[in-house]
Order: structure tokens, then C-alpha cells, then sequence
């Protein structure tokens, strides 16, 4: 009898917190407002904890790296070495051809993307867990005038948007990721970008009409429009063309120009198409 | 009251520890390419050898914390260490030991459901990218982790839990053992 209602009474347990875990996850899903406040604070709460046990344990997650990540280093480093030298060439030419486009953007009254406001910041770390694979978190927050939806550079070229932001840390959101969404100009023709999953490329699958220059190695940036971005952010070049999905028009596979798998430090651009 | 307090102290202390070590060591330490899942791990042996009420409440409670830091919808990881801890309970009926191959066996197994089952019920609340990329592939590769590290958390529970809350003759393992 005692084990009949000791029985009855972990299944009443088991309800009641089957229960509370669907009404906070039906709350999570609406976002009320004081619970993700509470989120916030809990989060900006054990950020100290979190940061102070990541220093006592990077000589260990950099020994992991370095046995495990070493020879992957050394052909990167071979790699960028390599391309270090190709820009040093190309440099001389760009100082020239950003001056005329500044001098330009002046006459015009346009905004030069340089004069945006930036927040840099390092990348702590991957996110905890298993089901996170196209976010990072940085070590900047709110207190450093970071926003959600605000575009991530590194290199300055776009690499994620931030998603939520605490007091002192916040989740990017890689521009890898299949939710991920951008508005770029391929040619004159105004598209939408998205995440593949790929790290190393995105893809305008809504057809660009046949009838628009593109071709290979094209540099792409960011629109202006149709997104929260600031126009003029670089994101890297047409890697190739292909049939649209629709049937109509074409699809462009367009080749990062940053590394959004590995990044160390970026720059959040302090720009809201509220506030510019 | 002070012994009271000593049980939820060590029950807390090995949450804190589990919860702290999933959040900064294992954020950053990928053994097989994935990180192990320690808040479901602490479900599955608070399951087989506490107080099932309070093995449940507890890990709730870390599955909720959890949530907390993630992007993951608020209250699903909750959801799902409370079913496994419940769940758990009924496999232990079978077993008189909670250590051996058996019980990695079990701990593999039900580690891989937990994972698939964490996010077949995210994609049900609107987070389908739960479930892209190999879920499957992943689930097994967080359990093998689960069941390497079985037991140093078997122990780590037992001390916690055993010791501390549940200590009546609720347990079936000591039961068992009479």
C-alpha cells in the first residue's frame, strides 16, 4: 500500500514538473518580457564565474587545441602567409580607389561605412552544448552599446549578426547559419543572401535575371536594404552561378571573405536602422 | 535544520560542479567533435539511485539552469533530464548494480534517446534546426562520451544524492542489496 501511494506520488511530482517546464517553455516561445529579463540577470550573473573558470582552465583547452588543431595551424599560417603577400600588392591600388569613393560618398551626403562606430571584441569561446553549431559568444554586452541584429565583422568582412545580448556578453549568430538572411547587390540587382551551413559560403538562391552582369571573382557587400545591416560591409566574391531553384533566373554561390569558423577577435558595428 | 541543510549542500555542490564544467571546460574541449551532456548524465544516475522525487526535482533544476545559458528554448532541457531521471527508474528495477557494463550500456542508451529526444521536442516548439546535421550522428557521439564518463559522475551522484537526499529505503539499488 505504501509503495502503491509512494507511486502515486512521483508520478504527481513528475506531472507538476512535465507542467512547469511546458508553461516556461510556452512563456520562452511568446518572449514575455520578465522572463527573459530573469534570463538576462541570471546570465549576467554567472558571467564572472564563467569567465574566471575559463582562465583557470585555458592551459588546458590550449594544450587540447594545440595537440589536436597543430597540424590544421601550420597549413593556415603557410596559407595566410601566402595571401598576406597578394594584398600587400593590391593595397597600393585600393588606397587610391578609396579615396576617390570617400571624396564621392562627401559630395553625395552618404555615410562612409568607416564612419560607423565599432566595438571590438573577442570570442570567448564556442557555446556550451551540442545545438549551437552556427553561434559564438563574445565578450561584449550591452554596457558597450551592443544591440541585437547589429552586423559582426572580422577582417571587415561580415561574418554574423548579434542574436541576444546580456550586460557583458552576447551570441553571434554566423553568417553560415541557414536562418541567417543579408540583402546584397549582385551586379545592380538587389537580392537576399542565406546561410547554407557551409562555413565557407553563402548562396542567393531567388533567381538573379539572366539578364544581369555577373561573373566570377565579382566582389558582393552588403545592400542597405531589406536588412538590418549598414550597406557597403564586404562579403566576399561570386564563386559561381548556377539554375535557381524556382526555375527562373539564376542562383549565386558567393565565397567568404571572412572565416566565420574561426574566429578570434571581431568588430560589432554600432549601427541600428532606428538609431544609425 | 543543519543536516537539512548539509544533504541540499552536497546535492548542490555536485550540480555546481557538473553545470560549471559543462558551461566553460566542455564549451571549449570537444572529444569525438561534440561535448559530453553532464546535466543529462547527472539524470540518469540521480535516477538509478535516489529519492525518485527528489532525483527528479534535482535534476529539473540542472536541466533548467542549463537552459538558462543557451540559446535552446528556456525549460526544454528541464524537460527532458526530468523524463529521463523518471524514465531511468524504471531500468533500475531490472538491475542490481548500478556500475559495470550494464550500466555504461544503459547510460549510452539512454544518453542517445535524451539527445534525439531533446531535439525532436525542440523541433516540435518551432526549433527545426534541432534536428538538421546529423542528429543521430551526434546523439551517439555525446552518448559514448556519457558512458566514458559514467563513472566518475556515478560516484560523484551516489556521494551527492545517496549520502545526502533520498537516503530511505526507497532506492532499489540498496534494496536490492539487503
Amino acid at each position: 500500500m505504501a509503495s502503491v501511494r509512494r507511486g502515486g506520488r512521483t508520478r504527481y511530482r513528475l506531472a507538476l514538473l512535465v507542467l512547469t517546464a511546458l508553461t516556461l517553455l510556452t512563456l520562452d516561445f511568446r518572449g514575455v518580457g520578465p522572463l527573459q529579463s530573469a534570463q538576462h540577470g541570471a546570465r549576467d550573473a554567472l558571467d564572472p564565474v564563467r569567465r574566471g573558470l575559463a582562465t583557470v582552465f585555458r592551459p588546458v583547452t590550449n594544450a587540447w587545441h594545440g595537440i589536436w588543431d597543430y597540424g590544421h595551424l601550420r597549413d593556415e599560417n603557410e596559407q595566410l602567409r601566402a595571401e598576406i603577400q597578394d594584398l600587400q600588392g593590391a593595397r597600393i591600388a585600393d588606397e587610391g580607389a578609396a579615396a576617390t569613393l570617400s571624396a564621392l560618398q562627401g559630395e553625395l551626403g552618404m555615410p562612409a561605412t568607416s564612419s560607423y562606430k565599432r566595438v571590438v571584441a573577442r570570442v570567448a569561446s564556442g557555446m556550451p552544448g551540442n545545438f549551437a553549431r552556427n553561434l559564438v559568444e563574445i565578450e561584449q554586452g550591452t554596457d558597450a552599446g551592443i544591440a541585437p541584429g547589429m552586423a559582426v565583422t572580422a577582417g571587415n568582412a561580415l561574418v554574423g549578426r548579434i542574436k541576444t545580448v546580456d550586460r557583458r556578453r552576447a551570441t553571434v549568430e554566423l553568417v553560415t547559419s541557414p536562418d541567417f538572411v543579408v540583402g546584397v547587390y549582385i551586379g545592380r540587382e538587389l537580392a537576399l543572401a542565406r546561410g547554407t551551413g557551409d562555413p565557407g559560403s553563402i548562396q542567393v538562391k531567388e533567381g538573379i535575371s539572366a539578364s544581369t552582369e555577373v561573373s566570377v571573382g565579382q566582389p558582393v557587400l552588403t545592400s542597405g536594404q531589406r536588412s538590418r545591416f549598414p550597406p557597403d560591409i564586404p562579403i566576399g566574391r561570386v564563386a559561381g552561378l548556377g539554375d535557381a531553384a524556382t526555375g527562373i533566373g539564376r542562383s549565386v554561390t558567393i565565397e567568404l571573405s571572412g572565416r566565420p569558423d574561426e574566429l578570434v577577435f571581431v568588430s560589432v558595428v554600432l549601427f541600428t536602422p532606428e538609431g544609425g | 535544520m543543519s543536516r537539512f541543510l548539509a544533504e541540499r549542500a552536497r546535492v548542490g555542490l555536485v550540480m555546481a560542479v557538473l553545470f560549471l564544467l559543462q558551461v566553460t571546460f566542455f564549451a571549449e574541449v570537444h572529444p569525438l567533435g561534440v561535448a559530453p551532456e553532464l546535466p543529462l548524465l547527472f539524470a540518469i544516475h540521480a535516477g538509478r539511485v535516489g529519492d525518485p522525487d527528489e532525483a527528479m526535482t534535482a535534476a529539473f533544476l540542472l536541466g533548467l539552469a542549463y537552459d538558462v545559458v543557451l540559446d535552446t528554448p528556456l525549460g526544454l532541457w528541464a524537460l527532458t533530464c526530468t523524463v529521463v531521471a523518471f524514465a531511468v527508474r524504471g531500468f533500475v528495477e531490472t538491475l542490481s548494480s548500478e556500475t559495470g557494463l550494464l550500466a555504461r550500456s544503459s547510460t549510452f542508451v539512454v544518453s542517445a534517446a535524451g539527445v534525439v529526444g531533446f531535439a525532436l521536442a525542440g523541433d516540435v516548439v518551432g526549433r527545426e534546426d534541432l534536428v538538421r546535421g546529423g542528429v543521430v550522428s551526434l546523439a551517439l557521439r555525446v552518448a559514448l562520451l556519457n558512458a566514458l564518463l559514467s563513472p566518475l559522475v556515478a560516484r560523484a551522484v551516489r556521494w551527492g544524492l545517496t549520502t545526502g537526499l533520498g537516503r530511505g529505503a526507497t532506492s532499489p539499488v540498496r534494496t536490492a542489496r539487503r
